[in-house]
């Protein structure tokens, strides 16, 4: 377990991050957050939020330690290429800079106070992902507990550890902790002591969680993204190959493991013009994969993609209008252009589906059966389609829409599942 | 009719009659010619009859080849499909088979090979459907044949549309228990761990005269909870007296057309002191690949099984299983199924939590 001040000095936080919490530790670490949060919420505001401006701005600067010694660590800990750390993890602390932390808390907290302490269960997929639920935490006036996921252990601390660095009394109110996903004893000792608990997982885990939590949790189950390419952009070959480069760069960021990552792009037109656009979105990944190295991956992972690449070829050879362009390394990039207009999920892993649809005037019939699992959505339009198709994707229960290219650059702003980034943590 | 299926036939029957190496390979010059996907597969990675002069070489296709292409050799005399534990999300698979002698041949050679070494005819006792029940299921057609080949005239189905018929299952083991007469149960996994669970609760024990057994298939398909291995074989000695080495479970699959058992009876038939493996008989090969270059891992190693199955012959006989496993002595360990990586954060993929099992054994 690792609190802000005091604990993680001793080792450093990336070592002190790979051991797991007991009950007894996390019920220690509990009954300091407590107290320090009492002296943080006398504080003023401002105060908070230009200590934390100060903080991002610390792991942003060019020559900034905290982010060599993510960038140092990460790469071990949760199987991303060292180029992947270095290039996606700033994207993960930009949309905290100031103005935005101060222009949030004026939109949806103005003066109420968040509660006194927040559980946070963190997904393991990407790693700095503990960065905007700490702040947003701190300027609330709460304290926040950080449960790592399992795939990033060391960015928690390292933040929290970051935070202490610049201002002890706030570090005090933040600590990272790392328990196995159903340790009963740990879990019922965060559980029962957080005000409000904000996790992400499978529906199960959800519900499990919500059954037992004390008081609130708002959950963040698993959900999906995808691109829309309108027709105009294919009939102009550079506007084309842009596309495709944008859209390649939106499923390799972090390897497609975040909600906002494509894994279906829609393309306007015929079967010829899916197949002509996914050949470019392959040419654009393995261009990609030189400088964003694919990740390590675990076995299930190659099986899985090997699995989806073997449908699609088998589809073509028995017959049907399928397409598979698959780059060499399991990791570096698949495409496979279904005939059928069905979103279906891929196994990512820079995994993409393209799919032709006539006209996206047909996107509410297509979207309809995975409505429920929805985020965003990247769109590459002329200006004048652009607010219509975005006006409609919305409709289709989609939560954030952007140009392609975009969508792994989310702002403080974004309605994750549709809930407002803040205004549900706040103390009615 | 190929005369080639006849050579199949004859090194089936007689191992001295032919070389596994050469059939192998006029087997693939066969289906190269006679089956368009499998040679647009195989051009496409530049292997052709002249080219591959290894039987190891030749491309295996993998399980979702036959969900969607036609492999077969000519007009399918028979076709069975996969017991489409995932329909609905993909097709099931479709072996078709253009010559049925071929899967006769194996599945009765293998079953006396493995299951009655010492034993020409039993009682049969089945808890798999009547073929005319199921009649797309190979599984079905394998025990159809058994009982014409191994099975007495007290042999019966315990089993119909509505389930197990437990009052004939009863009847069957007691009747085998009063006249001694050695019994083989032939059940799938999911089936057996229901009979078991529901003589527990019953409180009912049955005693098999030495030398019943029981051949079990299919994994936990079915089954209304998991059972390991072990737990299995206990489970079955307190409920029939069956011995672990009188327990064999058969591994195979719709797509293949010859199975693989434990080594236990076999080995005890022939004085070999030999921990439990898979076997197959000298008409099937199997490799342990590595999963990302498909080229064997070293010895001890874990990977994706291939199969090299002669008796396939009119459809595909080189098939990339979704198995994991192990080389053991001459066979091979069953470690588990390839299926599914787990998910992770929030990004939903398309394993379904339901379908997300771990890849045992695979060193990452």
């Amino acid at each position: 377990l690792i609190a802000g001040a005091g604990i993680a000095e001793a080792r450093g936080p990336e070592r002190a991050a790979s051991a797991e919490s007991s009950p007894r530790r996390l019920e220690h670490a509990i009954a300091t957050l407590r107290t320090a949060q009492r002296e943080l919420r006398a504080r003023p505001r401002e105060q908070i939020v230009a200590a934390l401006a100060d903080v991002v701005e610390t792991w942003l600067a060019p020559d900034s330690s905290w982010f060599e010694r993510a960038a140092a660590a990460l790469p071990d800990a949760t199987g991303f290429s060292p180029a992947m750390v270095r290039h996606a993890l700033p994207a993960m602390l930009v949309p905290l800079r100031a103005p935005a932390l101060g222009d949030l808390l004026d939109a949806e907290a103005k003066s109420q106070r968040g509660p006194g302490l927040i559980l946070h269960i963190l997904p393991g997929n990407l790693p700095g992902l503990a960065a905007v639920p700490a702040a947003l935490s701190l300027a609330i006036g709460s304290a926040a507990l950080l449960k790592a996921g399992r795939g990033d252990r060391v960015f928690p601390a390292l933040f929290a550890a970051s935070v202490a660095e610049r201002d002890a009394a706030l570090g005090a109110c933040l600590a990272a902790c790392y328990w196995r996903g159903g340790d009963r004893p740990c879990e019922d000792v965060a559980l029962s002591a957080a005000d409000l608990v904000v996790a992400s997982g499978d529906d199960a885990t959800i519900a499990d969680l919500t059954a037992r939590s004390r008081r609130r949790l708002i959950g963040h189950g698993h959900r999906m993204s995808f691109a829309v390419v309108a027709r105009e952009v294919l009939s102009d070959g550079t506007v084309e190959r842009q596309a495709a480069q944008r859209l390649a760069e939106d499923v390799a960021i972090w390897d497609q493991r975040g909600c906002l990552s494509p894994q279906v792009c829609i393309v306007e037109g015929d079967v010829d013009a899916a197949r002509a656009f996914g050949a470019a979105v392959a040419r654009a990944l393995g261009e990609l994969a030189e400088r964003l190295t694919p990740a390590r991956l675990t076995s299930a992972e190659r099986l899985d993609v090997r699995r989806f690449r073997d449908t699609a070829e088998w589809r073509a050879l028995g017959g049907e209008r399928a397409a598979l362009f698959a780059l060499d390394a399991a990791g570096a990039g698949t495409v496979v252009v279904e005939p059928e207009p069905r979103v279906l999920p891929t196994p990512l892993c820079r995994s993409l589906r393209v799919l032709p649809l006539a006209d996206l005037a047909e996107l509410g019939a297509l979207l309809a059966p995975v409505r429920a699992w929805l985020e965003g959505a990247g769109l590459a339009a002329p200006p004048a389609r652009r607010p219509a198709l975005a006006r409609r994707l919305e409709d289709c229960g989609v939560h954030r829409v952007c140009e392609l290219g975009e969508m792994q650059r989310p702002p403080l702003t974004w309605r994750q599942g549709g809930r407002p980034r803040l205004a549900d943590w706040l103390d009615g | 009719v190929s005369p080639l299926y006849d050579r199949v036939l004859r090194f089936i029957d007689d191992a001295g009659a032919d070389r596994f190496e050469a059939l192998a390979l006029a087997v693939f010059a066969h289906q190269f010619t006679h089956c368009r996907p499998y040679r647009e597969y195989c051009l496409s990675r530049s292997q052709t009859p002249e080219t591959v002069a290894d039987w190891q070489a030749i491309p295996p296709v993998p399980i979702v080849a036959f969900k969607h292409a036609d492999l077969c050799c000519g007009t399918p005399a028979q076709v069975f499909l996969s017991s489409g534990t995932s329909a609905g999300v993909e097709h099931r698979s479709r072996h078709q088979i253009p010559d049925l002698r071929l899967y006769r041949h194996s599945a009765l050679a293998g079953l006396r090979q493995f299951l009655f070494p010492d034993a020409p005819r039993m009682r049969l006792v089945s808890l798999i459907h009547r073929v005319d029940d199921l009649p797309d299921s190979s599984l079905a057609q394998m025990v159809d044949w058994a009982m014409e080949a191994f099975g007495t005239e007290c042999s019966s189905y315990v089993i119909g549309p509505q389930g197990i018929d437990f009052a004939a299952v009863t009847r069957a083991l007691r009747e085998s228990e009063r006249d001694g007469e050695p019994v083989c149960v032939l059940t799938t996994t999911g089936a057996l761990v229901c009979a078991i669970d529901h003589y527990r609760a019953e409180g009912s024990v049955f005693r098999l005269p030495h030398g019943s057994r029981l051949m079990d298939t299919g994994g936990d398909k079915g089954a209304p909870r998991h059972l390991s291995r072990n737990g299995l074989l206990h489970a079955v000695w307190n409920a029939l007296a069956i011995p672990g080495y009188f327990c064999v479970n058969e591994y195979g699959m719709a797509e293949l057309s010859s199975q693989y058992y434990d080594s236990v009876i076999a080995d005890r038939v022939h004085g070999r002191h030999r921990s439990r493996r898979k076997l197959g008989a000298h008409w099937v090969r199997t490799l342990v690949l590595d999963p990302d270059a498909l080229v064997p891992v070293q010895p001890g190693g874990c990977g994706l099984l291939c199969h090299f199955d002669l008796a396939n012959a009119g459809s595909a006989m080189a098939v990339l299983s979704e198995d994991v496993g192990e080389q053991a002595d001459d066979g091979f360990q069953l470690v588990g199924r390839a299926a599914g990586a787990e998910l992770r954060g929030c990004s939903l993929s398309a394993v379904s939590p339901s379908d997300a099992r771990t890849t045992a054994g695979i060193a990452d």
